[in-house]
């Protein structure tokens, strides 16, 4: 008989509210069960009544932390439709402000893993240099978060000369400070020891949970959206994509680290090839049509879906972020592992609970119904708007 | 060994250098020029509500009773977007760098601009402000002499008197509606001349 302990839907642990029930032996998880949908904001439904412009904040508001992936999600959707051309100016500022993006975004990870496993030096410090990109951001889009720099057609604001060097210089110094942590864990024998073997996710698991981004990448799958299917401008950049096969919480670290470093220089590429021109296409409407946007987020890969009828307004709007296929993944992980070390290989996957919740159902009748897949195949297509 | 002295060097470092944060409110903090702050009317708006429309937070509301308009945007749901700003015809919102906001005893933070009403003189629904008629004068004019509205507008610039008061005869403000209807009777085929 195992022990039952609920994490969440609302435990200090967490910072959002997600429900995990961790069946115990002892100090061992034997079974999990991951319940999500705690966090639902009917955003889709919001997006099917405001215009194409608005839907563009309305979806940076989606995720706190990668707020330039879902707005640019959403536009290369809508670009999709529309068949318009993106100034080549306006690629590489998408390009530059989404690695800016990927470099804080795993900064700030880096700072949650390291407080997790009860190293808050390390927390204080990846934060401290966390602060000169957001420091950019403020500067070249008005804002730390929420940049509103996405646009159907291109960009809202212009990256400007004497923007250059202050972009330059935070990023070489985000460089040399991930190359210091790394430094830093390489030799350090208690984070090796709280992350080698923990949470292991084998490539075949990994493969089956058809898990994105660095939680992919750390199992031994060589998956990026970046070079699988370019968009802005990554086709006319060099970069390498950082896969480690060991599939534990220590390859999932370094290959977000080893990220950081390659977004860096994506950005130092970017930046001194800045071709002129435009920054927004102009276009007259967007025809009825189905559109789809897919984008590399810190997390994994994005995918938008915007269906038009027409007018101002998308009819359908689908947003998956790329937590929702990592959160399933968490089972083979934590099983086998101690309660102890159920936060670090849950935070691996740097989940991002409130972007992931899409649907929730309230039955007040009080009946609680499992649907096969089949059954919920045929649901789908009985109820299915028909195209 | 070696490591142990670097982390030392650090240790020793850091506990002389200064805190790399800021004392704020203590100490200011000033956001750059470019910074997205809370919007505020200008004296130069002109009330023609295209700001509310692209809202994406719907925090910009026009709100007409008898002869005025008010343009209030709520800062509690205002993000700092910017939309307003880009889409004003006349730079009559600009985003601030203030990026404080207190709600006091009365209420959640707002701005707003009052501008006079022009109303249709044959239904009485509302046509626009008449600093946006004075606009589409300037911007059209000498086609504004198509239109009845505007042709009132200037009759009641030159006059100095409200475009309702303007001593026309058939020359007076009139919505889009009741001008067609206006436009057939008294000038087109059934015309009395």
């Amino acid at each position: 008989m195992a022990a039952i302990i609920p994490i969440g839907p609302y435990h200090p642990a967490l910072k959002e509210p997600e429900f995990f029930k961790l069946y115990t032996k002892g100090e061992e998880i034997v079974d999990v069960d991951i319940r999500i949908g705690y966090n639902h904001r009917g955003i889709e439904k919001l997006a099917e009544s405001m215009t194409y412009e608005q839907v563009t904040f309305l979806v940076e508001r989606i995720c706190g932390i990668c707020s330039n992936v879902h707005p640019l999600c959403f536009v290369q959707a809508v670009e999709d439709i529309a068949q318009i051309e993106v100034p080549d100016r306006a690629r590489y500022i998408r390009t530059i402000i989404a690695e800016l993006e990927r470099i804080h975004s795993h900064l700030l990870w880096l700072g949650v893993a390291a407080h997790l496993i009860g190293f808050d030096t390390l927390l204080m410090w990846s934060w401290k240099w966390r602060e000169p990109i957001l420091d950019v951001f403020e500067v070249v889009c008005g804002n730390r978060q929420n940049y509103a720099m996405m646009a159907v057609g291109g960009v809202r604001r212009d990256i400007k000369p004497e923007h250059v060097p202050l972009i330059l210089k935070a990023v070489r110094e985000a460089k040399s400070n991930v190359k210091r942590a790394i430094d830093m864990l390489m030799g350090d024998r208690v984070t090796k020891a709280r992350l080698q073997g923990v949470g292991v996710l084998t490539k075949e698991d990994a493969r089956r949970y058809c898990t994105v981004g660095p939680t992919a990448r750390g199992s031994g799958l060589q998956i990026d959206v970046r070079k699988d299917h370019p968009y802005a401008a990554y086709k006319e950049l060099s970069f390498e994509v950082p896969v480690m096969s060991e599939g534990d919480v220590w390859a999932k670290t370094v290959v977000r680290l080893l990220e950081t470093i390659q977004s860096a220089e994506i950005v130092e590429q970017a930046v001194s090839s800045l071709p002129p021109g435009d920054i927004r296409a102009e276009f007259k409407e967007v025809p009825p049509g189905e559109g789809i946007g897919q984008v590399e987020a810190p997390r994994g890969e994005d995918i938008h879906y915007v269906k038009s009828n027409g007018t101002n307004i998308p009819e359908r709007h689908k947003v998956r972020a790329p937590s929702y296929v990592n959160i399933p993944s968490l089972r083979p992980q934590l099983i086998g592992y101690t309660i102890a070390d159920a936060p670090i290989i849950i935070g691996s996957i740097d989940p991002c609970f409130s972007c992931t919740d899409r649907v929730s159902i309230v039955d007040e009748g009080g009946r609680e119904r499992v649907l096969t897949e089949e059954e919920f195949i045929q649901l789908s297509r009985k109820h299915g708007t028909k195209a | 060994m070696g490591l142990k002295l670097k982390e030392l060097a650090e240790a020793l470092k850091s506990a002389v250098s200064r805190p790399f944060t800021v004392r704020y409110p203590a100490t200011p903090s000033p956001p750059p020029e470019s910074y997205r702050g809370r919007p505020e009317f200008q004296d130069k708006c002109m009330g023609c509500g295209a700001c509310a429309e692209v809202c994406p937070s719907k925090a910009i509301t026009v709100s007409d009773d008898a002869d005025t308009r008010t343009i209030e945007v709520s800062y509690g749901r205002c993000i700092g977007c910017g939309q307003c700003a880009s889409s004003c015809p006349v730079e009559g919102i600009k985003l601030t760098t203030q990026y404080t906001v207190f709600a006091g005893p009365e209420g959640e933070p707002r701005n707003s601009v009052k501008r006079a009403l022009v109303r249709c003189t044959e239904c009485g629904a509302v046509i626009t402000t008449f600093d946006h008629l004075r606009w589409l004068t300037e911007k059209l004019g000498n086609l504004s002499f198509s239109n009845l509205t505007l042709l009132a507008t200037i009759q009641a610039i030159s006059a100095g008197v409200k475009p309702e008061e303007v001593q026309g005869g058939p020359i007076r403000p009139v919505c889009p509606k009741c001008r067609r209807k206006l436009v057939l009777s008294e000038h087109g085929w059934r015309a009395k001349y």
